[in-house]
Order: C-alpha cells, then structure tokens, then sequence
C-alpha cells in the first residue's frame, strides 16, 4: 500500500515488500551507478579487474618451485586435490572476490564522503543499508568479472581440469559468505562514518583476513594461535567452501561449511546493523556527518 | 491533514568543539549554543525566510528538519512525520539543498544521469525520472549540457544541477539552505523567481528557505524569522518587520577606512548605529537634524566619505534594532 503525499514520491509502509522493492531497486541504481563512475576511469578499472591475475601468476610459480612440479603428495593429505595450480588458483579466486566484496561494502560510505556526495545520498528515503549493499553489489559484480578473467588466464596458460556443474556449489557459499561480509562492511562502516581515520581500520582487517584464510595453505596447517580467529572469518569459510565446492562438489564437508557460514551470518549481521545504527545515530548526533 | 508540513517546536541543539591537538592537556572544549529553543510553523504553500547572520542556526535548523543532525530536544516535523522517529518518511517528504553544494553531484556523471539517478533513490519509476529530468534540466537552462560530465560544468551549472538534485522528486516541502549563495547575480535573480512564481503560486510548494541576503528574504517571503545566536528574535511578515522601525530613517555612510567603534555614539538623535568594516548604518528620527553633527565628526576624525544615503529601513535595520548586530557579523558557524 502507499501513501502519496500530493507528489510523485510514495512512502513506503516498513516492512512491507513495496518497500523491500524499492530498497533494492536503490541498491541496483547505486550498483549501477559505482559501475558508471568505475568505468570513467578505463585504466583503474582495467588494473582492478586483471590485478588478481597478476598478483596469482607468481603464487603459481613460487608453488611449483616449491613442490617441484604441479602435483604434491602433501597437499593431497590436507586438501581435496594435489593439483597445487588448482589449489591456488580457486584460493586466490575466491579470497579475491570476498576480499573485495568485504572492501567496497566497508568503504562505499568513506568514498561518499571524499566525493562529498553523503548528504546527497542520506537525504533521500533509501536506507543507509542499501547504501551500503550497493556497494556491495558493486564490489562482486566487479570481482566476478575479475574471477572469469583470473581462472580464464590460468586455464589458458596451464589448463585447469574442473567440472562445471561444480559451480553451483561455488555460487552458494559465495551468496551466503557475502551476508557474512556485509555485516562486517556495516562494523566497519559504522567505525569509519564515526571516527573518520578508521577507515585505515579497513585497510588492516583487510590485511589480517586475507592472513587467515587458507587461500595459498591448507587450514589445516594455519598456527593454532590464529585458528580461533580464522573461524569466525567469514573469509576464511568462504575460501574454503568456494574451493571445496570447485572440487568436490555438494560434499559432507562442504555441508559443513556452509553450516558455519550460515551461523556467522546471522553473527554478523546483526551485530553489523547494531554496530552501525549505534554509530550512525551519534555521528547524527554529533553534526558530523559528512565531515572527513 | 497536516496544518503545517514544516512543525519546529521547542528545538535545542548544542555542540562540542574542541580546540587543539587531541594529544595535549591544553586541549580545549566548549559548547556552542547552535539551537535555543526554536518553534517555527510554515504553512501549506508559504514561502517562510529564515533570516540571520553566518553562524545564527540557520543551517542547522535545516540540518535537522533533513534528518541530517538529531536534535537535543524538542520536535521537528516535515509533513507530519518526525524527523527523528520517521526519519525515513520524513525524507520522501522534502528536497533540499544544504550549503553551497557544488560537490553534490557525481562529478563523473552527466548531468542527465545525476538527476535519474536521484530521481530513481527517491522511487520514481525509470520514465517518470527521466520526464522530470528533461523537465528540469529545461527550467535550469542545462538541456544542451545534459549529457556532458558534471566536471565540465562551471561552478554556476554545478549549482544549478544541484538545485534541479533537491525537485527531482516533486516533494510538497523543500528546504533551501542559501540557494543562491555563489551564483551569478543574473542567475540568482532566475532563481528567486522561479521559486516564488513557478514553486510557489504554480506548483503550491511549501518552502523553507535560510538566507543572509535581506533582499533575498525581502522579495521571496510570505513571512520571515529573525535569527540570532541560536534564538529566533521575530517572525512576522517582512512588512510588518518593517513597520517597527517604521518613522525611522536610515544614513548609510561608506568610507574609504574602516571605522572606529562607538565614535558617534555621543550625538544626540542616534537611535542606532551599526557599524560593519568601511559602511555604517545610523538609525534615526530625522538625518537633518544630524546630519551635520556626523560630517563634522567624521571631518574631524579626517575619514574620506565615498558616499551618503539616506533611506527608508530594510529588515536587514529591523534585525539591527532586535539584535544590535547586521546580518554582514559573523559568527563561528555551527
């Protein structure tokens, strides 16, 4: 049901799927709107969507040289494959894409700020979360394409025996780990709008998520220090179900898996909306937003 | 049905502002008074001028009527919703425009694609957006710029698309925070019509505009408030501000120097003076009466005249009679 107010603008009832359309439709109009803007600079564009390539070529060298050839014995024992190119290869993917799903989610509200354009923004009725899951679309949009270009190059240059039907799994565990990483965008964005400098926070999650996840080692063989912190990653679980699902398919382990991505979503999430509503209100409060 | 789509009531705001490094012990903080006590009420289709100095509350009076500060106490409504408790359809209520603005747009984008865009945030379908956008960039003289990148456009274009940004979404109540600061005065001139000809009497828009040009609040309002320091000193049309100071007479002096502090305050028949950098305004009941005393003062101080006016009071002389300070004063804003 709407209710117009003598104009063409409708307010939406809470709650009611007119207003999760209309939610959506803003997040879609920002994806498309981060695209437009990406793409009126052709070169930072063209070094986003081939860096993860070039940032795997010499992961792939290094493993080769390392275990002599393309197959180990050792990896076997750990992971689901001895195939190290394959290993690295769905590794890097997949930790490239929720790391950078992860880094446009927590930086769309810094970059409106720099561009001077977050008042715009938060004076119309869109929710400050599709702000963000605009951006978060944004952020797998492009890596997807970054992804087909990575494992293209890799399969072009050493050929990759995968089967495709195994993609399904891959796109679900990449569907619930971006849940996961949008609560953890909103933490962060809720730090950066509040504290301004934090987004160098961004910056050091970012580093410290990519350490835990087992993108280039078995999680097997991560220091049992950090394994605590590496399970309530959503990074971590979601390298690990995107690869095992590459691998093997819908397996018990896989399953698994997703359990855990399942329950750090709702972790996540709604310690992201708190953490950021919390935030949001005493930047509000404080008169500063907009202010970097 | 809402008697009023813009409610203030009762409205408080104060800052912190802290003074040096964060790392020291001499760091300093203060509070600042933004907001006192404010109570506003437009009405459907008013023009309503908030009429005060850099640093008076103005912006943040609008601040917080677009949901963009919360206030410390009282009650702002926009069209009946709560700017803090439904903030949400508060903001499908208005289109604003807060400061200068020029970086309020996507630089990147056309200026077409801005205002679909907005348009589409604001729930309008894909047509409608565009209609309005075509409509829009049509009124602000910006049809052959439409699909040139914002970048390109000169300071006024940035402007004037930023202006187009806050009616994309054909809102009842907009809120305008010095819509014409910045812009070239035949423009400016455009623009004040437009809101009072085409927004106003056209489109019965209720609108709230925060201006420090007298003029400006002169021409466009239905009826004013005087601000100051956080406190709204009167509200009543700028006629009837007008008529307090209504057997007075105004000689504006400009001089080549500044000029010093109270040094007309001992002839006799001044009822005010105010006193801004190389201009003074002294109110009075009759300039011919001291006229003569104040030539003489000014001779013997040896300050070079550029000219003397005599003319009949302004709001700009009705806001020095209720605050004892000119609108040009300023202040730290808030």
């Amino acid at each position: 049901m709407k209710k117009t107010i003598n104009s063409s603008v409708a307010i939406y009832p809470p709650h009611s799927l007119s207003r999760i359309m209309f939610e959506v439709n803003c997040a879609w109009e920002l994806m498309i709107k981060y695209w437009r803007i990406r793409l009126s600079y052709p070169l930072t564009f063209l070094y986003f969507v081939s860096e993860p390539l070039i940032f795997l070529l010499p992961v792939i060298i290094y493993g080769q040289a390392l275990v002599g050839g393309r197959e180990s014995e050792v990896l076997a024992n750990y992971a689901a494959t001895s195939d190290v190119i394959l290993f690295l290869t769905f590794g890097s993917a997949s930790m490239a894409i929720l790391t950078r799903i992860y880094w446009m989610g927590a930086m769309g509200i810094r970059r409106e700020e720099w561009t001077g354009t977050l008042v715009s923004i938060y004076l119309t009725p869109a929710s400050r979360f599709s702000i963000i899951l605009g951006n978060t679309l944004f952020g797998l949009t492009m890596s997807v394409l970054a992804f087909f270009l990575q494992v293209g190059g890799v399969f072009f240059l050493y050929g990759l025996d995968i089967n495709l039907l195994n993609f399904l799994p891959m796109i679900t565990i990449l569907f619930f780990a971006t849940v996961s990483l949008l609560g953890f965008s909103l933490i962060i964005s809720g730090l950066v709008l509040a504290m301004k400098q934090a987004w160098k926070f961004v910056l050091f999650m970012d580093g410290f998520m990519n350490l835990l996840a087992p993108a280039f080692f078995p999680l097997a063989v991560l220091p049992v220090i950090l394994k605590p912190l590496a399970f309530i990653s959503p990074i971590t679980w979601g390298v690990e179900g995107f690869r095992e699902g590459v691998l093997q398919g819908f397996s018990n382990y896989w399953f698994e898996i997703l359990g855990y991505i399942v329950i750090l979503d709702f972790i996540w999430l709604i310690l992201g909306i708190l953490v950021f509503n919390y935030f949001e209100f005493h930047t509000r409060k404080k008169g500063a937003l907009g202010h970097y | 049905m809402q008697e009023f789509p813009i409610y203030v009531s009762k409205i408080s705001k104060k800052f912190v502002k802290t003074r040096g490094s964060r790392f020291r012990r001499s760091r300093k903080k203060r509070i600042v008074q933004a907001l006192d006590n404010v109570d506003l009420q437009v009405r459907k289709g008013e023009i309503f001028g908030l009429l005060g100095p850099n640093g008076a509350g103005k912006t943040t009076l609008v601040k917080i009527l677009t949901t963009i500060v919360i206030p410390d106490s009282g009650v702002a409504k926009i069209n009946g919703f709560d700017v803090v408790k439904e903030s949400r359809q508060a903001r499908a209520s208005f289109g604003a425009t807060i400061g200068g603005g020029e970086r309020s747009t996507y630089w990147k984008m056309t200026g077409q694609e801005n205002l679909i865009f907005f348009g589409r945030m604001y729930g309008l379908s894909r047509k409608k957006a565009k209609d309005r956008t075509v409509h829009l960039l049509e009124q602000m003289q910006l049809t052959d710029k439409a699909h040139e990148r914002v970048e390109n456009y000169s300071t006024g274009m940035k402007m004037k698309i930023n202006f187009a940004r806050a009616l994309i979404s054909d809102s009842p109540v907009l809120l305008f925070d010095e819509p014409t600061l910045g812009l070239d005065p035949s423009f400016a001139r455009d623009l004040r019509l437009y809101i009072k000809n085409v927004l106003q009497k056209e489109e019965n828009k209720t609108i709230l505009l925060t201006t420090h040009y007298m003029a400006e609040a002169d021409q466009l309002s239905d009826r004013v408030s005087l601000i100051d320091n956080g406190k709204i000193v009167d509200t009543a049309t700028p006629e009837q501000l007008k008529l307090q100071i209504k057997d007075q007479e105004v000689i504006k002096i400009r001089t080549t120097d500044s000029l010093p502090n109270r040094f007309l305050e001992d002839i006799p028949g001044i009822l005010e003076i105010y006193n801004h950098n190389d201009s003074i305004r002294i109110h009075t009941s009759d300039s011919s009466q001291i006229m003569l005393s104040v030539l003489e003062k000014l001779k013997e101080m040896n300050i070079t005249i550029k000219s003397i006016d005599v003319e009949t009071p302004t709001l700009e002389d009705a806001f020095i009679k209720l605050t004892g300070r000119g609108l040009a004063d300023r202040k730290e804003e808030s």
